[in-house]
């Protein structure tokens, strides 16, 4: 009785809370909303409001006119994504299971060494030159996929957090026993026992491929590749360069007059972000299910 | 890693990266060149400090909730909202802060001081509300990111457990506390050490784009990114550009050596290496 | 054994991983242009390619408009040209990585501002000789004063454009708001004499944002000193004279900080500008402002009038008559880049540009008859064909003032042949800054440079709108700049001047 009451009680808590919270993410979102959809006048006559005083499609009218350019660039961004999340996912893992175990020789020098590689980039440039001239990705598919989002050492590290603490290595011994073999052991025991950390790493993953914008600028000069987020990117920063240069704008006022306006600018923000807000139940139940998975065999 | 050397050179690549003439410790100059150096230093670390904590507990709190939430719909509109920030480019999030705190058509002066009598705000030149517009602007977006580590991590903690704390009467603060936190423990450990071995490091996007460069809040918003940013965009210099980021993988892996160290003299199973 | 393989292939993913994190060793420089033959061969398919990097938006008609300029290059220069265009957003960066890397890219377009970086990392050629040996129709455009101005030290980076040599500035006014109210601008020599105006307009209009543009759009915009390359320490008075002064210190900056921050507290000017990265021409485009600061060259009311849908009227402040000066002048350079593998042919296309005004058209403005139109054949006025505009244009570059020779080309509606030759002529007329063709080299001074940046990029923008009073901030950014190494760089830029001067008697 006394622990259904206190139950009773948290689940409110819990619920008045997270609603709370749920309200303080959303917001800024429906501000966003509702600026795309404020006709562009009012909205420098009377600032940004939850509830403008003038409807206007004029923005997402602009976005229909570029309808194609912007469907090329999501069947990129979701290929890119798929494609790198799953390899992303099964480095990771492959990585991170025998460093898990206790037995690996040499464990500690490789954890050290995958997290020194996190720490010490050699930054841009060199980077640059082994993509370019030995890897030859520039202005190819690939090289939105390859460089630095393929493999993080930090997932590497939680999904080894992950499998040492949940996973009983007692398990593993006694599959080995029964004969199996490492690969069997890896595929039919660690993936399906963390399911809910791949899960979740593979939800990062997808979303740095998804967010994505710096390998496009980096690796891309040819604009037939470009994701969404390197559209939206590159409108953004053609507004900052554009403006910023005096001597340059007066040069350049007529691409300037060019320039998406406030309205399009959030517009386009939307529509960068209307296949999450699509997908994402979708990816949901198989978030909500690996979990559950994991949860039970755990 | 071979690219660190750039760091002790001055390039130029007619002669090669090898080829290039070694200047020492010169291209570190500029990193401590004026009292900015501590302004800056002090900034990055403890923005960093305030967030790692924050996020840390406030991703348990809402992760626990979460987990804890009997509607199924709720739960995944719950889970859905932590994470949607995430899903946000910091250029379009600084658009958003600007929609709210722009002085002239903002909607916090507009809709909320000016019909309240209160005089208007111009927040883009008051260095003191930075560091919670910043804080609140960081949790917004990235506090969906260790909450849902947390989350599949309380996931992974074997339902009978509970099941055995509730046959013997413990109330759901204390389940909490006796089960729920102590397995959370091996991920906050992991997630921290990441985090400080990123200390000296911050996000570009949220200092510079989000406070739209302005230079009155530089006082509060200046970071050791931004510093070198602002520094380097005109020179270009890329000796000088990589000397910093040496300089904050150094500082970072100094501090994660000493707390890795810490951690297993503590407990030797929760240390990263 | 198992564990063997697991270790193994443990290891081999590993390495791949490190790659991310690893460097590797450079190409050394390609200087092998020495060797490239004299004969032109007769086949396009065996001609040089010369690889370009133009900076502006993707053109959809691209490929049409390469292979209509390879015809014309292949018979009269015997090469062929391939263009890359790079965003305004990415250039800087793109060109930079690819000018690091192993990567073929013959002509670079040069923006003033990266010209140590390109220089001091050898990541573009020294074109001296090249420039004696092939530039001919660039020496005839540009004059041989203008022709090797864009040095360091004497190493030739790029070769200037035809566009305005010289900076003088103005305010563009809505007429129509002029017009309402009778206001009469002719005797405006200043912007401080702009009060009653902008007085008269705000009793009216309250809600009128009066002056708009983007952060550090106004004073940088009317008072133009002779930067000397970054602006930390100019030649005042169109570099008149030859001793160099703190342009934060300066007469001309403190009177007009006055002016502003008195207009800015009577709410003449936007609230938001000290963060705005919107322009002048942006924010006047959509309603509700009045003016905006911006460079003079002849024709700026009818471009800006064009792109605003306003008719606008120029109206001259500049505290100092116009003149020319380095950074005006090499604003925009042609360069090659380090792994240029025929630097003849490079130069002898480069040079082939200045003179043709059929493949420049075709580079600028498309195919005539599909990308445009004459509309007006006696002034050489073009523009877009029926049921074609900017929005759906499928070429119309538009870069004539990064482009070797926009003078000679056809001219797009809104201007004139009258607004071009007007432009040529003040290049002419215009004062000359004693320091012109001086152009400053930092390496030395790198870290003073870094630190002043930010100290710039902190005060700079809230006293040019005028949200800082002038009476504190600028004693206080003055102070500041001079803890961040200001005296150190001016003494060097002096000692750089005076020798300069010295080699030029």
């Amino acid at each position: 009785m006394i622990r259904s009451k206190s139950n009773m009680r948290f689940q409110i808590l819990a619920n008045f809370i997270l609603i709370l919270f749920t309200i303080f993410v959303i917001t800024p979102f429906i501000l966003l909303i509702m600026s795309s959809f404020t006709e562009e006048s009012t909205l420098i006559r009377n600032g940004y409001s939850f509830f403008p005083e003038k409807f206007s499609l004029g923005a997402y009218a602009y976005i229909w006119k570029n309808a194609s350019k912007i469907m090329r660039a999501y069947g990129i961004t979701i290929l890119v994504t798929v494609v790198g999340t799953a390899v992303n996912v099964m480095l990771s893992t492959m990585i991170a299971y025998p460093l898990s175990l206790e037995q690996l020789p040499g464990r500690r020098a490789i954890t050290f060494y995958l997290f020194f590689t996190m720490l010490f980039s050699g930054g841009l440039v060199p980077s640059y030159l082994l993509y370019s001239n030995y890897f030859h990705i520039k202005n190819t598919i690939w090289a939105l996929i390859v460089p630095n989002l393929l493999l993080s050492a930090m997932s590497v590290l939680l999904i080894r957090t992950y499998i040492s603490t949940s996973i009983p290595s007692a398990l593993f011994e006694a599959a080995k026993v029964d004969g199996a073999g490492e690969f069997t052991v890896f595929f039919k025991l660690v993936i399906p026992l963390s399911k809910p950390i791949i899960v979740t790493m593979g939800t990062f993953a997808g979303l740095g491929y998804w967010n994505d914008w710096t390998n496009g600028l980096y690796y891309l000069t040819d604009t037939k590749y470009y994701s969404i987020q390197n559209l939206l990117n590159k409108m953004i920063t053609d507004i900052q360069v554009l403006s910023s240069n005096s001597s340059m704008a007066s040069q350049a006022s007529s691409e300037m007059a060019k320039l998406p306006t406030v309205g399009v600018r959030m517009a386009i923000a939307v529509v960068a972000m209307l296949p999450i807000f699509v997908l994402f139940p979708f990816l949901q139940k198989y978030f909500q299910k690996g979990i559950a998975l994991g949860a039970v065999k755990g | 890693m071979f690219g660190t050397i750039i760091a002790f050179k001055h390039i130029n690549y007619q002669k090669g990266i090898l080829g290039s003439d070694w200047v020492g410790l010169k291209n570190f100059k500029f990193l401590f060149a004026t009292n900015d150096a501590w302004v800056i230093t002090r900034n990055t670390l403890l923005y960093n400090l305030a967030f790692i904590v924050i996020n840390t507990v406030v991703g348990i709190i809402l992760a626990i909730f979460i987990c804890d939430v009997v509607s199924k719909k709720l739960k995944k509109l719950y889970q859905s909202a932590v994470l949607l920030p995430y899903l946000m480019s910091i250029v379009i999030i600084s658009y958003i802060v600007f929609a709210f705190l722009s002085t002239e058509n903002g909607m916090v002066n507009n809709s909320l001081l000016i019909p309240f009598g209160k005089n208007p705000i111009s927040w883009y030149a008051e260095p003191k509300y930075w560091p919670f517009i910043l804080t609140l602007v960081n949790v917004w977006k990235g506090v969906g990111y260790g909450c849902l580590i947390y989350i599949s991590a309380i996931n992974g903690i074997p339902k009978d457990y509970y099941e055995a704390a509730n046959l013997d009467g413990a109330g759901k603060w204390k389940q909490i506390r006796c089960i729920t936190l102590p397995s959370l423990v091996p991920s906050v450990i992991t997630l921290t050490l990441l985090s400080i071995g990123r200390i000296f490091y911050s996000d570009f996007g949220l200092f510079y784009q989000v406070p739209l460069d302005s230079g009155t809040l530089y006082s509060t918003t200046n970071v050791i990114d931004t510093y070198v940013y602002r520094a380097l965009i005109k020179l270009g210099n890329v000796g000088m550009s990589s000397a910093a980021c040496l300089y904050q993988s150094v500082v970072g892996f100094v501090l994660v050596l000493t707390a890795n160290l810490i951690v297993r003299k503590v407990s030797k199973e929760n240390a990263l290496f | 054994m198992k564990k063997k393989i697991l270790s193994m292939l443990l290891s081999m993913v590993l390495t791949v991983a490190c790659f991310t994190g690893c460097g590797s060793n450079p190409s050394s420089g390609g200087e092998t242009g020495g060797a490239a033959s004299t004969e032109t061969p007769k086949n396009p398919e065996d001609m040089y390619t010369v690889t370009m990097a133009v900076i502006g938006n993707d053109q959809e008609d691209m490929d049409l408009v390469e292979a209509e300029m390879n015809k014309i290059l292949a018979e009269k220069v015997g090469a062929q040209i391939d263009v890359i265009t790079l965003g305004w957003g990415v250039y800087q960066q793109q060109l930079q990585l690819m000018l690091s890397g192993a990567e073929k890219l013959d002509l670079v377009p040069i923006m003033y501002n990266n010209v140590s970086t390109y220089v001091n990392s050898g990541q573009v050629l020294d074109m001296s000789d090249l420039i004696d040996q092939y530039g001919v129709n660039m020496k005839e455009a540009l004059g041989e004063d203008i022709l090797k101005i864009a040095n360091m030290n004497g190493y030739v980076y790029g070769v200037p454009v035809e566009k305005e040599w010289y900076a003088d500035s103005c305010l563009v006014m809505r007429k129509d708001i002029l017009d309402k109210y009778n206001l009469d601008v002719s005797n405006v020599k200043s912007l401080a004499d702009c009060a009653p105006i902008f007085e008269t307009i705000h009793e009216n209009e309250p809600d009128m944002k009066i002056i708009v543009g983007a952060k550090d759009g106004l004073i940088g915009n009317i008072y133009f000193a002779d930067v000397l390359s970054d602006r930390f320490g100019v030649l005042d008075n169109g570099g008149a004279d030859t001793t160099i002064v703190n342009y934060y210190e300066t007469d001309n900056y403190k009177n007009l900080a006055a002016t502003v921050h008195d207009y800015y507290e009577k709410g003449y000017i936007d609230k938001d500008m000290a963060t705005s990265t919107d322009a002048g021409t942006t924010i006047l485009k959509a309603g509700n402002a009045f003016c905006f600061a911006t460079p003079y060259k002849p024709g700026v009311a009818e471009q800006e009038s064009l792109n605003t849908g306003y008719e606008l009227v120029a109206v001259r402040i500049n505290p100092t008559p116009a003149f020319c000066y380095t950074n005006a002048v090499a604003a925009i350079t042609w360069g090659i880049g380090q792994n240029c593998e025929n630097p003849e042919m490079t130069m002898k296309v480069l040079d082939y540009m200045y003179g043709d005004p059929e493949l420049m058209n075709l580079f600028n403005w498309g195919i005539e008859g599909v990308h445009y139109v004459v509309k007006d054949a006696e002034n050489d006025v073009i523009g877009f064909p029926d049921g074609v505009d900017a929005s759906n244009a499928k070429y119309n570059l538009n870069m004539g003032w990064e482009l070797p020779n926009q003078y000679k080309i056809h001219v797009w509606e809104g201007s004139s042949r009258k607004i071009m030759d007007a432009q040529k002529e003040m290049n002419a007329t215009a004062n000359k800054s004693k320091a012109l063709g001086f152009m400053f080299d930092s390496t030395s001074v790198s870290n003073e440079i870094a630190a002043l940046n930010n100290v710039v990029s902190e005060y700079s923008a809230s006293i040019d709108c005028g949200a800082a009073d002038p009476a504190t901030a600028i004693p206080e950014f003055n102070e500041k700049l001079y803890a961040a190494g200001l005296q150190t760089v001016m003494d060097e830029k002096q000692k750089q001047l005076n020798e300069w001067l010295e080699n030029q008697k």
